[in-house]
């Protein structure tokens, strides 16, 4: 189990880093402001769910950037400084540095997320008095996959490249095209393939490709703990349609049946398969390079 | 005995450029190998070979008689390496490095007792290795190759970075780690570290093995050895000195450095040469050394056997000049 010790020298690392503490305060403070502003806004009529599900927004648009800015030097990084050399010197395959570098950096992404979750938490009690513990729990779990995730699809891409310039075109491009240009994938082929656009009822396709990215996906398995948990996480109250229409359940918005790939547990398949395949991809171009 | 390193046939190409051709070569156990060459001569690439850090574009190598490819873990577990340009964790101290080493390995080494063993200061050890000055970090570099007594110690480059002072105690380690039993496989373009500690040396030039052999045999070719320079006005006809069969002439310019025995007469030398058409207008006479000898091989190649492989092969390394220094 060699890997362990390249996780740990990298989580020992990449903590000593201003990023990573730069993160945590980043993630405290969104943290902060999510729970307290509905409070002071709303005044004393704001219940728990409005404020913790105002979280879920900011943390979709926040986690990918950090996550990715904490892993994608994780191999590019050390090939271009030439430390890669000094690590793989001792009994270290290749296997080993992606496996412990996976995990190292996780646990730096992941130990901000739950800092983050942890501030709001305290300050939920403070002003509400209670805390749905099983949703909030869930949520923090469901949050902490979508950050592995995104730290798995950072290492896949550093393990593609050898320097740090293409480390962060890799990155970029990726959270460009996933995070921004994802959602008009579906709309667009719906709309090439009907010459209209998506309406109330939709086929079975259309939902896939809207869960594929990881942040769909992400958006889905939040949605998935908003029905687990009683307490319902996410706001129901919000004006928007497009809102009432993604809580709606699939079902009713479904042509036919809902087929077993839009089942709850999906959302939580695809991000695992984001944590899983691009860093097993990323290794297998590694394995061959020279370094 | 399984030879610690064997090389058959061993080639690197990077596309149009072979960094390292056809090299064949055995370091026996308790050897302390030397591997000089120039800059650029493919000595790091084929270091990167052993360390399978680069896959050969053809032929084998074996470590412990084990593949690199296969079997790294159980290779690099009996093994030291100082990675040449060593590049550390800016942000981690000394002893982290060191604790890494020593859990990574399994040994039972302390973190003083490596500290003491390269010379490094007990309380620089607690700061950050981004304050470390080139010298410590070779140091703490060379502190990570010795943990766990490696059967076989891989040094790039070593005396990098060292003031006069740190190379004579690299030399001392390295007796010392010989002394164990250990094998020792460096490299480095300074003939005289090579010199002071190796029982072998292999010199590499433009990617090619064009010596092979033991300092002493070296020197024994050499003994009685004379270099004559001489200086001459005419035309220079470098077939007609070509054909002065008992001495070897090079030519550049008007200026001829003719390497012979001790035994020549200068005067009949002089006749001689003066007889394919030149006057001799100065003569100098030294003894030739081993840089002379590294200075030969490593530039014959240049001006006699172009054609045996690509040349102006880029290392790692930036600086291409061809530096040696006595």
């Amino acid at each position: 189990m060699n890997w362990t010790y390249v996780a740990r020298k990298d989580f020992a690392d990449a903590v000593r880093s201003k990023l990573a503490l730069s993160l945590l305060a980043l993630f405290s403070l969104l943290a902060l402001f999510s729970v307290a502003v509905p409070r002071l806004i709303l005044g004393p009529d704001a219940t728990v769910q409005e404020s913790l599900g105002l979280i879920a927004g900011p943390v979709q648009l926040v986690v990918p950037f950090a996550a990715l800015v904490v892993a994608y030097l994780a191999i590019a990084g050390e090939r271009e400084s030439g430390s890669l050399k000094l690590l793989l010197s001792f009994p270290l395959t290749r296997r080993d540095v992606v496996v412990g570098k996976l995990v190292g950096r996780s646990g730096v992404v992941v130990l901000g997320v739950v800092t983050g979750f942890l501030v709001s938490a305290a300050l939920v009690v403070a002003l509400y008095g209670s805390l749905p513990v099983v949703s909030f729990a869930v949520f923090v779990g469901v949050t902490a996959l979508f950050a592995v995730a995104y730290v798995g699809i950072a290492v896949g891409l550093s393990g593609f490249v050898a320097s740090r310039g293409r480390a962060i075109a890799a990155a970029l491009s990726f959270v460009v095209v996933m995070e921004f240009f994802w959602d008009l994938v579906p709309t667009g082929l719906y709309y090439l393939l009907n010459g209209a656009m998506p309406g109330q009822q939709l086929p079975a396709w259309y939902f896939l490709l809207d869960r594929l990215s990881p942040s769909g996906a992400y958006t889905y398995a939040v949605e998935l703990v908003a029905r687990v948990g009683a307490a319902g996480l996410v706001t129901t109250s919000d004006s928007s349609a497009e809102t009432a229409a993604a809580i709606a359940p699939l079902a009713d918005r479904l042509v036919g049946e809902v087929p077993f790939y839009l089942e709850g547990w999906s959302a939580i398949a695809i991000l695992v398969l984001w944590g899983t395949v691009p860093v097993a991809l990323g290794y297998l171009r590694f394995r061959r390079a020279d370094l | 005995m399984t030879p610690v390193i064997e090389t058959s046939g061993l080639t690197k190409q990077y596309g149009e450029v072979r960094a390292v051709s056809d090299l064949t070569l055995t370091v026996k156990p308790g050897e302390v190998f030397g591997f000089l060459g120039p800059n650029g001569a493919g000595k790091s690439t084929t270091i990167d070979m052993l360390l399978d850090y680069v896959r050969p574009t053809a032929g084998t190598v074996r470590v412990f008689g084990l593949d690199p490819r296969a079997d790294i873990k159980e290779i690099h577990a009996r093994m030291g390496v100082l990675p040449d340009g060593v590049a550390l964790y800016d942000r981690l101290t000394g002893r982290h490095h060191l604790e890494f080493a020593i859990g990574v390995k399994g040994a039972d080494d302390t973190v003083e007792d490596l500290l003491d063993r390269v010379s490094l200061d007990r309380v620089a050890a607690t700061r950050r290795v981004g304050s470390y000055s080139r010298g410590m970090r070779q140091r703490l570099a060379l502190a990570m190759a010795l943990v766990g007594s490696p059967d076989l110690l891989v040094l790039d480059e070593p005396q990098n970075g060292l003031d006069p002072h740190g190379m004579r105690e690299m030399r001392d380690i390295i007796c010392a780690e010989a002394d164990r039993g250990a094998t020792v496989f460096f490299s480095s373009h300074i003939l005289s570290e090579v010199e002071a500690v190796a029982d072998r040396v292999g010199i590499m030039n433009r990617g090619v093995l064009v010596a092979v052999d033991s300092i002493d045999s070296l020197r024994t070719d050499l003994e009685g050895g004379v270099i004559v320079d001489l200086v001459v006005e005419g035309a220079v006809d470098e077939d007609a000195l070509a054909a002065i069969d008992y001495v070897t002439i090079g030519v550049v310019g008007q200026s001829l450095t003719v390497e012979c025995s001790q035994d020549v007469q200068k005067s009949a030398l002089i006749a001689d040469i003066e007889a394919t058409g030149v006057t001799v207008t100065d003569v100098g006479t030294r003894r030739a050394s081993l840089e002379d000898l590294f200075t030969a091989f490593t530039t014959d190649v240049d001006s006699t056997d172009q054609s045996t492989v690509g040349a102006g092969v880029p290392e790692s390394e930036t600086d291409e000049t061809q530096e040696v220094t006595a």
